[in-house]
């Protein structure tokens, strides 16, 4: 039975470890592949090694490809707070009872991980950790001694603090909230996006607004629903000027509604600048879709060539391309000199869209609810 | 046992299907397309794919100045091997300039993330950066030139908080603002005189503006532009009257062979330069200078009623610019071609060799005339790749050939488009520790 005890606590960590992610976090996970980036070519390298700790990000782009399956990241975290536990448990055990201060500094690295957010900071403390440990595996551990039950209940507990700390931090639900929002809006599943961002949500955190409200518009309840969410300017319904990664996205998903995915890939390369790479496995992605929707499949095939270099996304590549890979591209030839263009005044751009003959009952709805707001 | 032989016999069969080799007389198709392009000598491996993607052995052999590329393709499937009709390489004796330097950018708009000036050595495929933008903060960097090709002199611009002009001289690295001296102009385009005292900048208020859905996404138009003389061993900036006229348009500085005279763009300005951008026509103007400041009056050099001049660029009795339907920024305009001007004829001509379907924007000469690198969109419409072609100083340009790379795909694993070609007699060195210093970074 004791010799199982050692066991115990590792196993529980990384059951715990799994739920808390799978649970508070799951989304987060799959934001941070959306957001990430790991290629097999010459420039991702370079990049990643005129960074400081580039051993870290390599490591942390390659995991975090695999998270965009739905529980790869909960999992792929537990292993790696696990390592971070085991590593420091045999370090500890060259001194005595080596569980308590290692399940301790594994519960603070993953609460680190969680609230910073980064996808390398994990992979950065196993590498920092790793010549420590390599060089306790050349000294004898000291005997263990009499395992008595704190022996485990105290590492379980300061887990479960961790554990704890974690599910109820405000950050970490932010940015699952998020996460969710984002991720939805961008696969237009509305109902999902009103779900997380209700109107006592939004009413706490008002860059969520818009979300809702072109969640509510592409449902058609734009103008009946908008009333209690708080509505009370024309700045409410969009991003426009919003210079950020997420202004830029949500303009970007806002034009393609509104069926001018040229803006969107605009907007898309905008949004991609905010980001360590200048782009992302999302991005490529939305590019490829836009590109698609444009009629640029010399654009699609750039792009798919590019997201195969990810051996992840490679049979996703391989799929998009079986479809579009032999189409040429749609051609248009009206005169460049004196084609309509996007103004920065969203309302306007409404009127330049119907004038071009790109129109929908979402546009006339949001046309309405500027009319209403500006009031 | 006793099936032995006919499976030996079979076994044969096969291997002598596999082994035949079809030869054909056809040019293989490949990417990029080599055949019959000049090259100078030394210049990194040519490597380059077959078209339909099949392996392929190669062979070359050379000539005396031709070098003959033998291109066997292998068996795949039930496709036999084929031996292709070697195709010739011409190797030209004019020496070309070992470097190059050029920006690397996401064609991305407005906003950028990671860019830096990069120099590419032209006898392998080694290339290093000069300045990237984190030495500024993640600000611009653009506008990269050197007088004549000397790498140990450059001039570019650092955008951002506390921007500014930089200036290198060897180990001396200044940053001017520009808009702070003398008429209070900012520099865009340079142009050193070729005696590298003087630099022409035209200082321009650039905008873009975003089609709905059209092939050509953007137009990038100046509301405002102006060129200023800049004297690098003074300091002294002036705003020529002539060359800073209030409806006109004036741009892209550029010197004659001998710096006795400034060629430069020059367009009336338009009351609302989105909704009438396609009445912007850029023409070719020069005025004297006397080796201290423009003198005389500008005169018309070109005037297309239906096209637009930009980037002149002089090579002795030659000038190369580019042509496009309207405007002032060619590389996102499709119809943007080359063309030549015999300065001493006057006849203009499109530089027919060069030019494609697609985009041909800026472009620059080699220190000695010979050569020509260029942009062109030509491989995918979007990212800007460069061409290098021969000139026979008579007005004939060689087929370009693609810049060489370890691989083909690098061109299309690239994200980053490539920027302001220039060559450059020799390696530069590297200014990011400077840059970050000037920054306090």
């Amino acid at each position: 039975m004791m010799k199982w005890l050692k066991y115990i606590v590792p196993a529980s960590l990384f059951v715990l470890v799994f739920a808390v992610s799978a649970i508070f976090m799951g989304h987060t996970l799959m934001r941070q592949e959306a957001l990430g980036l790991f290629l097999l070519t010459p420039d991702w390298f370079r990049e990643i090694f005129a960074e400081p700790f580039p051993l870290s990000h390599i490591v942390g782009g390659f995991l975090v490809q695999f998270y965009r399956f739905p529980l790869a990241g909960p999992f792929i975290t537990a292993l790696l707070v696990v390592a971070v536990y085991c590593m420091s448990e045999r370090v500890h055990r060259l001194f005595e009872a080596p569980e308590f201060p290692s399940a301790l500094f594994a519960g603070i690295v993953w609460f680190l991980s969680a609230t910073l957010d980064k996808v390398s900071f994990l992979p950065a403390v196993l590498l920092m950790m790793l010549p420590i440990w390599l060089v306790s595996l050349l000294f004898q551990p000291k005997p263990s001694a009499v395992r008595k039950p704190s022996f485990v209940l105290l590492p379980l507990a300061a887990v479960l603090a961790a554990a704890i700390v974690i599910a109820v931090n405000p950050s970490v639900r932010s940015n699952e909230r998020w996460s969710i929002v984002e991720d939805a809006t961008r696969q237009h599943q509305w109902s999902k996006v009103l779900k997380v961002a209700t109107p006592e949500t939004v009413s706490k955190d008002r860059e969520m607004l818009p979300y809702a409200l072109l969640a509510l518009n592409a449902q058609g309840k734009l103008l009946q629903s908008m009333e209690r969410y708080g509505v009370s300017s024309p700045e409410d319904l969009d991003q426009a000027g919003v210079q950020t990664r997420r202004g830029y996205f949500f303009e970007s998903v806002l034009y393609e509604v509104l069926g001018c995915p040229q803006e969107s890939i605009h907007l898309m390369f905008q949004s991609a600048c905010h980001l360590p790479h200048g782009t992302s496995f999302m991005t490529l992605r939305q590019l490829i879709r836009y590109n698609i929707e444009t009629g640029n499949y010399t654009m699609v095939r750039k792009y798919c060539g590019i997201l195969g270099r990810s051996p992840v996304n490679r049979s996703t590549a391989r799929s998009i391309m079986a479809m579009y890979g032999d189409r040429e591209d749609v051609v248009r030839d009206e005169p460049a000199d004196s084609a309509a263009t996007i103004t920065n005044n969203p309302i306007f751009n409404l009127i330049v869209l119907d004038r071009q003959g790109i129109r929908s009952d979402i546009a006339a709805d949001r046309f309405n609810a500027y009319s209403l707001v500006a009031r | 046992m006793r099936h032995l032989p006919i499976i030996i016999a079979a076994l044969a069969l096969l291997l002598s299907c596999r082994a035949e080799v079809t030869v054909s007389e056809d040019l293989p198709l490949i990417v990029p397309d080599y055949v019959g392009v000049t090259v100078p000598e030394g210049i990194a491996a040519l490597n380059f794919e077959l078209a339909d993607g099949r392996r392929f052995d190669r062979s070359e052999e050379r000539v005396g100045d031709t070098l003959f590329i033998t291109v066997t393709a292998r068996a795949h499937g039930l496709q036999p091997a084929v031996k292709y009709r070697p195709f010739p390489v011409y190797i030209s004796k004019d020496s070309i300039d070992p470097y190059i330097a050029y920006r690397l950018i996401e064609p991305g708009y407005e906003s950028w993330h990671d860019m830096g000036i990069y120099q590419r050595e032209l006898a392998s495929f080694k290339e290093t950066p000069v300045v990237t933008n984190r030495s500024n903060g993640q600000g611009c960097l653009n506008c990269h030139s050197f007088p004549s090709g000397d790498p140990s002199r450059m001039v570019f611009h650092s955008r951002g908080s506390n921007g500014g002009t930089i200036f290198t001289d060897g180990d001396n690295v200044n940053l001017v603002n520009l808009a702070a001296v003398g008429p209070q102009k900012q520099g865009t385009y340079p142009a050193w005189h070729p005696d590298g005292r003087f630099i022409a900048f035209s200082s321009n208020t650039t905008r873009q503006c975003f089609t709905i859905d059209n092939a050509q996404p953007i137009e990038v138009y100046d509301t405002a532009s102006d060129i200023i003389l800049m004297d690098t061993q003074t300091g002294e900036v002036k705003a020529p009257a002539v060359l800073n006229t209030p409806d006109v348009l004036e741009t892209f500085p550029t010197w004659s062979a001998d710096g006795s005279e400034l060629y430069y763009c020059a367009a009336d300005s338009v009351a609302d330069p989105v909704a009438d951008r396609g009445k912007v026509h850029y023409r070719l103007m020069k005025i004297g200078f006397d080796g201290s400041d423009v003198v005389g009056e500008p005169s018309v050099v070109i005037d297309i009623p239906d096209g637009s001049v930009s980037f002149p660029r002089v090579n002795g009795d030659w000038l190369l610019y580019t042509r496009s339907g309207f405007g002032t920024f060619p590389i996102w305009h499709k119809e943007a071609d080359l063309w030549l001007l015999n300065l001493t004829g006057g006849e203009t001509f499109p530089a027919e060799a060069l030019n494609s379907d697609d985009t041909e924007s800026y472009h620059s000469w080699s220190s000695n005339g010979k050569w020509l690198i260029f942009s062109s969109r030509r491989i995918d419409g979007r990212y800007t790749r460069l061409y290098i072609s021969h000139f026979d100083g008579q007005g004939n340009f060689t087929k370009p050939f693609l810049l060489p790379q370890k691989s083909y795909s690098h061109n299309s694993l690239r994200l980053k488009s490539y920027n302001i070609p220039e060559f450059v007699t020799g390696k530069v060195a590297s200014y990011d520790k400077a840059t970050k210093n000037l920054f306090g970074l």
